[in-house]
């Protein structure tokens, strides 16, 4: 599904990925894990198209399309979702308004009809139960006055409403509460299909331990430098990385 | 200049009121006001921004009284649908009996043309005001026609006025000078929708002047709409004084016109007295738009609150100054003004200058102003959902422009104009309705 070859990115020209390779299966799901400042969110920046980052070598191939030709918004209607980070306040903009709007530009790009108001709610009924979400925040503007927790837990309603094949989460849980991450846990869960891939970029194992990945990669100075299955987790979280940076030295 | 002054020799004689010495002495002195001060010019701190030399240029003729084959239908396009109002038409600077609706008009509101007022013997004598503000002045010398309103003391009027100004594609420049003089009494309430709107490519100017005065504990809520033709001059002087408990909520909407100028000039001079402003104002092209608001704090206790946004495109300007003027012993003042504006084009500028000026101690004043683009990190939140750039573009202006709509409490003028703005921001793309989920 997902194949990334060598990728070398700068950022106002500083290298920040140093020849990164990483291949994402269908269905499959790969927690990527390493220290602050190791290229992480930079990583998921790059595959869903955000300016300023200037991919200089290698390439990134979205079930065999080069994702570089493709805009963020094709991107999105291609199946590649990003659960931001820091998920962006947009006042004045109805956080329902607006991913009628998106769900129904992705629908219209793949051949299908437009979801009318009637039946976009009926689906939005369905799948806020997933995250607990409350319905006032609906009709809210997009993520203004939500809690850290609100804003993280609207990600993934999104993504369930608009159902990616690719899904990357950015830090999906750092700021989050016990019991917050258990339903933002249990909401990914529940969007977990053999059809659908994800990408966890985590700092904390944690996460771990709600969302099962099937390979853990260690992303440390702009490569992966390790990559095992959910133990090494649990490695990382007792030995810390500098093992790993040594070993791969 | 000289125009000015040929058209006012020209037609003294036929002017409303032209029989009645005093108000006869009133336009002769008023013209002799502009013909002493001539027009502002670029040095005047007020005027720095905003040149009405090219006016001096035009030869705009005084309309004159026409009957234009305007049918009931043809204003079908100007009315908000599903706000019964009560309506008063003027067509190129007239009013139109047969157009509109002021009869059978509850008890204790008056609502009259203006024309037929000046020539009535036992008229209340009009309010005049500011006689130093030189376009004030030229209203007051041609004034052709427009509105005489008043409420008695605690009389509620259900149904809002709508004045609608029409001006119409005809030969040659043409100059229309409405003036509206509205007074509440004594715990009175009122909503006034003025509304310049054109028929065509009409090379029009438009010279009005409002004059409020809100009674003791009344409340007025009033609409400046100002859609006039991309070719229109757009001059407007909105004065307002306040009495004691009074409560008054202004609108500005400006979106048409090649060059458009408001002030507004707000007393507060009784305690308790409150002046909210909303403003917005685009431009587009090479629009020029500027608004000036000038809030006189006299009296203790006081409150004012402006909030003004500008959206500029293409080669547009946009002129904002705002001056809150608290003056001494005026305390327990609360005074609130911004100015945001937005930017959509490297062509387009704006000029804004927020000023406070304090002479008391006890008072709670904030101000601001910013000039800006539209967000990056928004922008691709919204596209990285499969939003297109127009349309995420489009929606993030249309959300700016909306703060300021959404404040008028008259929801039909509200969402007519939001489905207005959405037209005007989405260039190809259609907007599906933006409100639907709302």
């Amino acid at each position: 599904m997902l194949e990334i070859n060598n990728l070398h990115v700068t950022v106002d020209g500083k290298e920040i990925l140093k020849g990164l390779d990483l291949i994402v299966n269908k269905g499959e799901i790969h927690a990527i894990m390493g220290p602050n400042g190791s290229g992480k969110s930079t990583l998921a920046y790059v595959l869903s198209g955000k300016e300023g980052y200037e991919v200089t070598a290698g390439n990134l191939l979205f079930e065999g399309k080069d994702l570089l030709e493709f805009s963020p918004e094709e991107r999105a209607r291609e199946g590649i979702f990003l659960a931001f980070q820091y998920p962006v306040e947009i006042p004045g903009v109805n956080n329902a308004y607006m991913l009628k709007a998106a769900l129904n530009a992705q629908r219209k790009h793949r051949g299908l009809e437009e979801l009318d108001a009637m039946e976009f709610m009926a689906l939005v009924k369905e799948k806020v139960k997933l995250v607990q979400l409350k319905d006032d925040l609906l009709q809210r503007s997009v993520n203004e006055g939500f809690s850290g927790g609100e804003k993280k837990r609207n990600e993934i309603f999104q993504m369930a409403v608009l159902e990616p094949k690719l899904a990357i989460l950015d830090e999906t849980d750092s700021g989050l509460d016990i019991d917050a991450l258990k339903i933002v846990a249990e909401g990914v869960n529940a969007l977990r299909s053999p059809e659908r891939s994800m990408i966890m970029i985590t700092h904390y194992q944690r996460l771990l331990n709600y969302i099962e990945p099937d390979f853990v990669h260690v992303l440390a100075d702009g490569r992966i430098i390790k990559s095992g299955g959910k133990d090494l987790a649990l490695e990382l979280e007792k030995r810390g990385y500098d093992w790993v940076r040594e070993e791969a030295a | 200049m000289e125009n000015w002054l040929q058209q006012f020799a020209e037609h003294r004689e036929r002017l409303p009121g032209a029989q009645q010495p005093q108000i006869r002495a009133l336009r002769e002195e008023s013209i002799q006001r502009v013909a002493d001060a001539g027009l502002p010019t670029l040095r005047d701190e007020d005027w720095r921004y905003t040149s009405l030399q090219p006016l001096g240029r035009r030869e705009f003729k005084l309309s004159e009284a026409v009957s234009p084959s305007l049918e009931a239908a043809d204003l079908e396009a100007f009315r908000f649908p599903e706000l019964d109002t009560w309506q008063m038409v003027f067509v190129d600077g007239q009013f139109m009996p047969g157009l509109s609706k002021i009869e059978d008009l509850p008890d204790g509101v008056i609502v009259h043309d203006l024309a037929s007022w000046l020539v009535d013997e036992n008229r209340e004598a009009l309010m005049l005001r500011n006689e130093a503000n030189v376009l004030a002045s030229l209203n007051t010398a041609f004034m052709v026609d427009g509105a005489v309103i008043r409420t008695r003391e605690n009389v509620i009027v259900e149904k809002p006025l709508h004045l609608i100004f029409i001006t119409t594609a005809r030969e040659g420049s043409f100059m229309v000078v409405p003036r509206i003089d509205l007074r509440t009494g004594a715990n009175s309430e009122i909503r006034v929708v003025e509304n310049f709107v054109a028929m065509g490519a009409a090379q029009s100017l438009t010279n009005t002047l409002t004059n409020i005065v809100a009674g003791e504990n009344s409340r007025i809520e009033y609409y400046h709409l100002q859609e006039e033709s991309k070719e229109a001059w757009h001059l407007a002087n909105i004065f307002v004084d306040q009495k004691q408990d009074s409560r008054v909520i202004g609108h500005s909407v400006s979106l048409g016109a090649a060059l458009a100028r408001v002030d507004f000039h707000i007393n507060l001079d009784a305690a308790g007295g409150e002046n909210i402003l909303n403003g917005l104002y685009m431009g587009k092209d090479r629009q020029h738009t500027d608004h000036h608001i000038l809030i006189e704090h006299l009296s203790p206790h006081t409150r004012s609150e402006q909030r003004f946004k500008g959206i500029m495109d293409g080669a547009s300007r946009g002129v904002f100054n705002g001056k809150v003027v608290v003056h001494e012993g005026a305390q327990k003042i609360e005074a609130v003004q911004s100015n945001r504006n937005l930017l959509l084009s490297d062509q387009a500028e704006v000029d804004t200058k927020p000023e406070l000026e304090i002479y008391a101690d006890d008072v709670k004043c904030a101000h601001g102003a910013t000039v800006g683009q539209l967000n990056e990190d928004e922008l691709f939140y919204l596209r990285s959902r499969g939003i297109g750039e127009e349309k995420a573009r489009a929606l993030l202006t249309w959300a700016f422009a909306d703060d300021v709509i959404s404040r008028m409490a008259l929801d039909p003028i509200r969402q007519t104009l939001e489905k207005k703005l959405a037209g005007e921001f989405s260039r190809t793309e259609q907007f599906d309705d933006i409100r639907d989920l709302v």
